[in-house]
């Protein structure tokens, strides 16, 4: 579905009548958020999901690690740094059922199906690096992705030959791998007509699943010249089934944790992005990794929230208004500074909170936002929110 | 307002269930607050009690589906609630899956024997991906599948499904493929072929909390954790949930990190107001037809405010007797506030207890303030097979709480009755202050003069 099908989808015809191409509150999750890479603001923790070193960045649900892991694979994409890292995107939901992955053999599996669908989404927007290998390595490559891809290549690229849009391909295989300016439609066609006519001569290989991912770290090193890989771990209490379940959270990761320092003498580098309660368990069950690796904990406050607010009304007004202040009666200053120091200080949080007020604004259908829109929102957020203990 | 088949204007007030009214609801539908992000692309559990218009929301919300513009409709399944045996954690939400799967092939068959040019006229690669949904999430025999479609569809429809099921679909997701993926890839095959996404419709879940309150908690509190599940874009969730599940389900992860909005089902006094009096408009076949077309008792509506409640089954019940009046008149007249105190009196909202025999109402009003006495006498006629009793009955297992009342003077317990008269009296007035409307005229503790007779009525 379209972006623009959403917007009429959720009948706020209103909204473009103030100026809006889109709710810019209605997604409350980085991961289903098809403008995630738009409103994405910068964060001093950074840097540590960007050393080349393995690292544990936490925060709370809805703190904004999926958006952080989002960023940095972004970043990866879009820096000129002759030091290139290929981002391998492992959302543990996606990629494989948490009562499989008992064991680093079974995240091999679902490791080389994620560096799968990141190469095929790679060479989806940026073909040269698909078009200017040998033919013998492209051969190779569809080999590796026919047999590690959790979907059926030959579909993908059908239907990325016939849209020549590599969005809808990622929003098949993994919708928060967008890069950065993709390519050209044009562009795209070529990689497809060059892909499909190749599939034809590529075998389909059986591998093994430690040995399948280590031929596409291979190829990722070897073929395309990345310096480093990393290898972003995200939805570790994705199923939501282990919330709180601390054993359960660390069991499912353990055996990624203990090889992330043999990885890292071979410029792979583990970036954990883990839940806060995990912090201070994996502290004592996994001393190395805690030692070996960076540590940084994802905090808001008000002024970084009210920019993730002001952010987004930004893109959704297509840059013609950057702040609610430009709807807002003169009784209303800094409206996103207001409604930030209500909520929980969450992303997701100040979002909803956001939501709620502009939805009380649109449906009292006052000329401007009021004060009564964020008192009223006041008493409806404890209504609309269940938080736990 | 246009005018549908129905027998009487009463027909509206009768069953006052949003299933028997398909055909005119809509006409009267009114929304409730929140509504436009109720119908929009997130999930929603909406928590309401019983009468409170839940599945009346639900059809709506369907038809409002239907009016997306731009064709982009989504496809509607309605999920039926059954507590399932191994129904916890993963497992149910595995089965859960299961059936929605089946249930979306199942209804996209049946919008395509209707409308096959949504299969003719698709892309090549959308063609092929419906070709693969039917085949890979239909569990339902096939054959059945096209018998019992048959009366619905177009002969060029029937065609059009036959060939897709005789035709070899292609994988587009390994067979061992992880639900979320299966599920996204669903809802990407329907987007292609011109769907907005997948709704799945959930109601009825109040008479599974009545039987099996505990397993149904544990089945949605593990579905509504399922977060890989509500983060696909395009795959909704519409629950209609009762306002007494809400405390089961509180600790969902889907709820705590906002995959579902959360609403609690309540309608202003001036839309329940306004429910009504549309429905009086339709049911009379005017343009409209307010409280005052109806009585000219001023009394009334403050009335139906309190008895009511703030569910609309409760407002539109209280109204029948009223409309019935009206109707039976030899000319259609407003009645007047007599005959309207009169039928007030006649038919009084009813006295209950909850099961806890802990709280009253007086329809949907909960009584408050009564003493631990009124209480306790309340409680013995309530559960009194007849409920009725002599006072020295009422008072020694009533009010004293003795297992049996003494007959003799020697009968440990004995009181002298001209005491137990005087106290009796006293409690009596006492809990009819609390109760009765107007407690010289009591209408739930009535008492049968010269028989020393307590008995309540009006209760259900």
């Amino acid at each position: 579905m379209t972006a623009i099908q959403e917007t009429q989808v959720e009948g706020l015809i209103r909204l473009s009548s103030l100026g809006f191409a889109f709710n810019p509150f209605e997604r409350l999750e980085a991961s289903n958020d098809p403008y995630i890479a738009d409103c994405l603001i910068g964060h001093e923790m950074f840097t540590v999901a960007w050393e080349t070193a393995p690292a544990a960045i936490f925060a709370p649900a809805g703190g904004g690690k999926t958006a952080m892991r989002i960023y940095t694979l972004r970043a990866c994409w879009l820096s000129n740094s002759k030091r290139r890292k290929f981002p391998v995107s492992y959302d543990l939901p996606l990629f494989a059922s948490p009562a499989d992955l008992t064991c680093l053999e079974a995240h091999q599996l679902g490791l080389a199906a994620a560096a799968a669908t990141d190469l095929l989404l790679a060479c989806a927007s940026r073909p040269s690096l698909y078009l200017d290998l040998s033919l013998p390595r492209r051969l190779h490559l569809l080999s590796l992705l026919q047999t590690a891809l959790p979907a059926s290549l030959k579909y993908a690229l059908d239907l990325l030959a016939e849209s020549a849009d590599p969005r809808l391909l990622s929003d098949r295989l993994d919708r928060t791998y967008l890069l950065p300016e993709p390519a050209l439609p044009e562009a795209v066609r070529a990689f497809c007509a060059a892909a499909q006519r190749d599939l034809e001569d590529a075998s389909a290989d059986l591998w093994e699943n430690a040995a399948l991912f280590e031929a596409l770290l291979a190829f990722i090193f070897e073929d395309l010249s990345f310096e480093s890989v990393l290898i972003l771990l995200d939805g570790v209490d994705g199923s939501g089934f282990r919330a709180g379940e601390l054993q359960a959270q660390f069991d499912l990761i353990a055996p990624l944790l203990n090889h992330a320092p043999a990885w890292a003498e071979r410029q792979i580098y583990l970036k954990a992005f883990l839940p806060i309660e995990l912090d201070a368990y994996l502290a004592s069950q996994s001393p190395i990794f805690y030692q070996q690796s960076l540590r940084a904990e994802i905090r808001w406050d008000v002024p970084k929230l009210a920019e993730i607010l002001r952010r987004r009304v930004y893109v959704a007004s297509q840059g013609r208004f950057g702040s609610l202040d430009a709807l807002s009666s003169p009784a209303l200053r800094d409206v996103e500074t207001l409604i930030a120091s209500r909520a929980h200080p969450l992303p997701r949080e100040a979002i909803a909170f956001a939501g709620i007020v502009l939805s009380n604004y649109l449906e009292r259908g006052g000329e401007y936002l009021e004060p009564e829109d964020i008192a009223k929102a006041e008493e409806q957020y404890p209504r609309r929110s269940v938080f736990p203990d | 307002m246009t005018s549908p088949s129905f027998s009487s204007p009463l027909d509206l007030f009768d069953t006052l269930r949003a299933e028997d009214e398909t055909a005119w609801l809509g006409q009267v539908f009114l929304p409730p607050p929140g509504f436009d992000t109720m119908r929009g692309m997130r999930s929603v559990i909406v928590f309401g009690e019983e009468g409170s218009g839940k599945t009346a929301l639900r059809l709506r919300l369907i038809e409002a589906a239907r009016e997306m513009p731009g064709g982009a409709a989504p496809l509607v399944v309605e999920w039926q609630a059954g507590v399932q045996e191994e129904a916890e954690g993963e497992a149910f939400v595995k089965r859960f899956v299961d059936e929605i799967l089946d249930l979306t092939a199942q209804t996209l068959a049946s919008h395509l024997v209707r409308q096959p040019e949504r299969f003719t006229q698709a892309a090549r690669f959308a063609q092929e991906g419906l070709v693969w949904l039917i085949h890979h999430c239909l569990r339902t025999d096939k054959e059945l599948l096209l018998m019992r479609l048959e009366s619905e569809g177009t002969a060029e429809g029937m065609a059009c499904l036959s060939e897709i099921l005789n035709r070899t679909p292609r994988t587009l997701v390994p067979p061992n493929a992880t639900y979320p993926r299966q599920v996204t890839e669903v809802v990407r095959t329907l987007g292609a072929a011109g769907f907005g996404g997948l709704w799945v419709m959930m109601d009825g879940l109040d008479a599974w909390l009545t039987l099996e309150a505990a397993a149904l908690g544990k089945m949605l509190t593990a579905l509504f954790s399922s977060l890989t599940l509500f983060d696909i874009p395009g795959f909704t969730v519409k629950v209609m949930a009762p306002l007494r599940m809400k405390n089961q389900v509180s600790t969902a992860t889907g709820l705590t990190r906002r995959r579902f909005e959360i609403f609690e089902l309540s309608w202003p006094a001036e839309t329940l107001r306004a429910l009504c009096e549309r429905r009086l408009a339709l049911a009379m076949g005017r343009e409209a037809f307010g409280f005052a077309d109806l009585s000219l008792d001023t009394d009334l509506l403050p009335w139906l405010e309190k008895y009511g409640g703030a569910a609309p089954r409760g407002w539109l019940e209280f109204l029948r007797p009223f409309l019935d009046a009206y109707l039976a008149q030899p000319q259609p007249r407003p009645l007047t506030p007599e005959a309207t105190a009169d039928l007030r009196r006649r038919f009084p909202p009813r006295l209950r207890m909850d099961a806890a025999l802990k709280n009253v109402f007086l329809g949907h009003f909960p009584v408050q303030g009564l003493s631990e006495s009124s209480l306790s006498l309340l409680r013995y006629l309530y559960t009194h097979p007849e409920r009725a009793c002599d006072k020295e009955e009422l008072y020694y297992r009533g009010l004293r709480g003795l297992e049996r009342a003494p007959r003799v003077v020697s009968d440990p317990g004995w009181e002298d009755p001209k005491t137990i008269e005087g106290v009796m009296d006293t409690a009596l007035w006492r809990l009819r202050q609390g109760v009765e409307p107007d407690p010289k005229q009591p209408i739930y503790i009535v008492s049968q003069r010269g028989k020393g007779i307590v008995r309540l009525e009006n209760t259900w």
